[in-house]
């Protein structure tokens, strides 16, 4: 932008030209109309930094939020997913049949 | 717009989405029962079944169809005899799909795909855990000693129970509920057992405390220059010993509340309920207990 400033004068300065360019002058627009073009919301800048207070409460909404599908399991009593197999059940009897497995086919 | 369009793309070409799912399919009757993620399997199911059904049929055409979908052909014995033989009553749903939590890797809805009737039936397993578990908390109420299922009293079994148990029974032969009993009752006695064994390794522990106490004290009554001083110096984690309780949220044998209730404990309602009669020491090895 500081080039653009310079070259406020026209490009060719000898006579010649000068007479040429008379009839139409062009000169390279200046930095006060190219920033009248854009839109006046590209230069907004926030006027003071948001405080603590401001930003904890636009962060309110933001928080996990409680899972209430919490049931037990009917075969081992722990607390579960409601729809889902419970863990502890699961992992009992994987670890039955790989037990299995490994006894009948042991390597 | 995807009306009416019942298919998934998974994110893959036709090819590669046809091929995965073959292999899916293919994996599945060879293990019986398959952990993947829960859009994977509902897809796969659906294939599955219809490949079943072409075994069922049995005829050259679904032969030779059954045997161009998989990807393994020694699984077509096995499609054409025993998975034929144990679906021959079922009119469908061969498959049963169990979700699973999440993926840890990249938070996937995960699932376990299952043939229903398989050796390592999910449902089959939990449903004779959860018929121990409503036996047990009969034995607790009254103090009978086993409490005959069988005889279907109303009060006995829970609602989704009983339902389970009506399923899990309905296509298979005839010693199955004799099987379920036995495997109820096994049960039964891990879940008494279990109390016993708290109460055993409090006790050992108390033992070794008390112990590792006496030893150090000893050390510390002899004159300086005899003392080990690495045991002298000792500091043993200090008495009385938390006792083992359960975890938040655990229901024990004969609880009547539910899991969130539970979870929260003293910070939830306050309403006075009416204690059931759980499992735990009081209830196995106080002295007022006429068994």
């Amino acid at each position: 932008m500081a080039a653009l400033a310079l070259l406020r004068r026209p490009l060719f300065s000898s006579p010649i030209f000068a007479a040429g360019a008379a009839a139409q002058t062009w000169t390279i627009p200046s930095l006060q109309s190219l920033l009248e073009l854009l839109p006046p919301f590209v230069l907004a800048v926030p006027k003071k930094k948001v405080s603590h207070s401001r930003k904890s409460m636009r962060e309110a909404n933001k928080g996990l939020k409680d899972k209430n599908n919490i049931v037990n399991c009917p075969g081992c009593g722990a607390p579960k997913l409601a729809h889902h197999l419970c863990n502890q059940c699961y992992s009992f009897l994987s670890r039955m049949w790989k037990q299995t497995k490994r006894e009948t086919n042991p390597p | 717009m995807k009306h009416g369009i019942a298919f998934r793309k998974l994110s893959r070409t036709t090819s590669h989405r046809m091929l995965m799912l073959r292999n899916l399919v293919t994996s599945l009757f060879e293990h019986e029962q398959i952990k993947t993620t829960l859009p994977k399997a509902r897809e796969t199911a659906r294939l599955a079944e219809k490949i079943i059904t072409m075994g069922k049929k049995g005829d050259q055409a679904s032969y030779a169809r059954a045997a161009a979908f998989l990807l393994k052909p020694d699984l077509l014995p096995k499609l054409f005899g025993p998975f034929a033989k144990r679906y021959a009553q079922r009119p469908g749903g061969y498959t049963r799909i169990h979700k699973f939590g999440s993926r840890p890797g990249d938070n996937a809805p995960h699932a376990v795909l299952e043939l229903v009737d398989n050796p390592r039936d999910i449902r089959w397993e939990v449903t004779s855990r959860a018929v121990g578990w409503d036996l047990l908390r009969q034995k607790l109420k009254s103090k009978q000693p086993n409490a005959d299922w069988l005889s279907a009293e109303p009060g006995l079994l829970r609602p989704k129970t009983r339902w389970n148990l009506q399923k899990v029974l309905k296509f298979r032969d005839q010693s199955a509920p004799l099987l379920l009993s036995q495997k109820a009752g096994d049960y039964m006695d891990h879940l008494l057992a279990t109390p016993l064994v708290f109460k055993n390794i409090e006790r050992e522990e108390r033992a070794e405390l008390s112990a590792k106490h006496k030893t150090i004290s000893a050390e510390n009554k002899k004159p300086v220059q005899e003392r080990d001083q690495t045991i002298a110096s000792d500091t043993p984690p200090p008495t009385p010993l938390r006792p083992l309780r359960p975890a938040p949220g655990q229901a024990l044998p004969g609880e009547t509340r539910g899991a969130l209730n539970l979870a929260t404990g003293f910070l939830g309602d306050r309403k006075p309920q009416p204690r059931p009669k759980l499992l735990g020491r009081g209830t196995l090895f106080s002295r007022n207990r006429h068994a």
